[in-house]
């Protein structure tokens, strides 16, 4: 998978009906998906956020494993998920669907307090077996 | 008809050697070195300039060290238990700040959108990745290590 397909298919479960993704708005209040790759940058700090909002990393860890004229090659993906407004249940049915679309998944889940909002990281592998380059 | 038979012998020695080898594997290339690239290395990507408690103002990528105290709080925490069953290691990374709270969450996981997770316990608890990374690896080198030597013997 690259970014694309996997923010795709993320936003695609998410926003299923009902949908969970909440908003940005933006500091003229326009709004748009709680929807934020992180690459250089995260989400710029003027946009305020309202309800779940999900984060992705840009660039998934490639970990190879060198095999016969093949590598295994495990990429890591992560994504963030938020629960801005304290009395939201949204992030508790997004785990339940991400958790039925990617059950290899690993789950880190941090209850909110007085510090920090409800959130949950979540580090998806996909598996690939390429060939090697062959030698010039 | 020809026939084959395969027996394992010295059982107890095996589980010895596999229990030496994960105890080896939890201090020396856990405890001793492990944490140690965690907490120093530049590699963890961070959005703000931040000034720390030891005065460094640090950007990104960045480390996790800053006075030790997270960092020598998981180290000096680290117990090893052999058990009939097999062996156990732990480590509890629980230094507090100043309103007297763990906050090894806090580091490892972020919070909100701009503070970012360094989760740095990563590399040997998901199990997806474990084999990928340094850990892992380093763990089916103590085994071949250990089983090695009892063969030589």
């Amino acid at each position: 998978m690259d970014i694309s397909q996997v923010r795709e298919a993320i936003v695609t479960l998410l926003s299923d009906s009902p949908n969970l993704l909440g908003k940005y708005i933006f500091p003229d209040s326009t709004e748009i998906p709680a929807v934020y790759v992180v690459g250089q940058k995260s989400v710029p700090s003027e946009w305020q956020v309202k309800g779940l909002e999900l984060t992705i990393r840009q660039y998934p860890e490639v970990l190879p494993n060198a095999g016969v004229g093949v590598a295994v090659v495990l990429q890591q993906w992560e994504v963030v998920l938020v629960q801005y407004n304290p009395d939201g249940k949204e992030i508790a049915d997004a785990m339940d669907r991400m958790a039925r679309r990617f059950p290899d998944a690993t789950f880190r889940y941090t209850p909110g307090d007085d510090i920090a909002y409800e959130r949950c990281r979540i580090i998806i592998p996909d598996t690939t077996i390429r060939r090697l380059y062959a030698e010039p | 008809m020809p026939a084959v038979n395969a027996v394992i012998i010295g059982q107890n020695l095996i589980e010895k050697a596999l229990i030496d080898a994960f105890e080896t594997w939890t201090e020396e290339d856990i405890n001793d070195a492990h944490w140690e690239d965690q907490f120093k290395e530049n590699k963890w990507q961070y959005d703000n300039e931040t000034r720390r408690k030891n005065g460094d103002v640090v950007t990104s990528p960045r480390d996790i060290y800053d006075l030790g105290n997270l960092y020598e709080s998981g180290i000096k925490s680290y117990r090893f238990q052999r058990s009939p069953d097999g062996a156990e290691a732990n480590w509890h990374w629980d230094a507090k700040n100043s309103s007297g709270e763990e906050y090894a969450w806090y580091v490892h996981e972020g919070r909100g959108t701009n503070v970012t997770a360094r989760p740095f316990t990563d590399d040997i608890s998901i199990p997806s990745s474990f084999f990928f990374k340094a850990p892992g690896k380093a763990l089916k080198l103590r085994v071949t290590q250990y089983l090695d030597r009892l063969n030589a013997s």
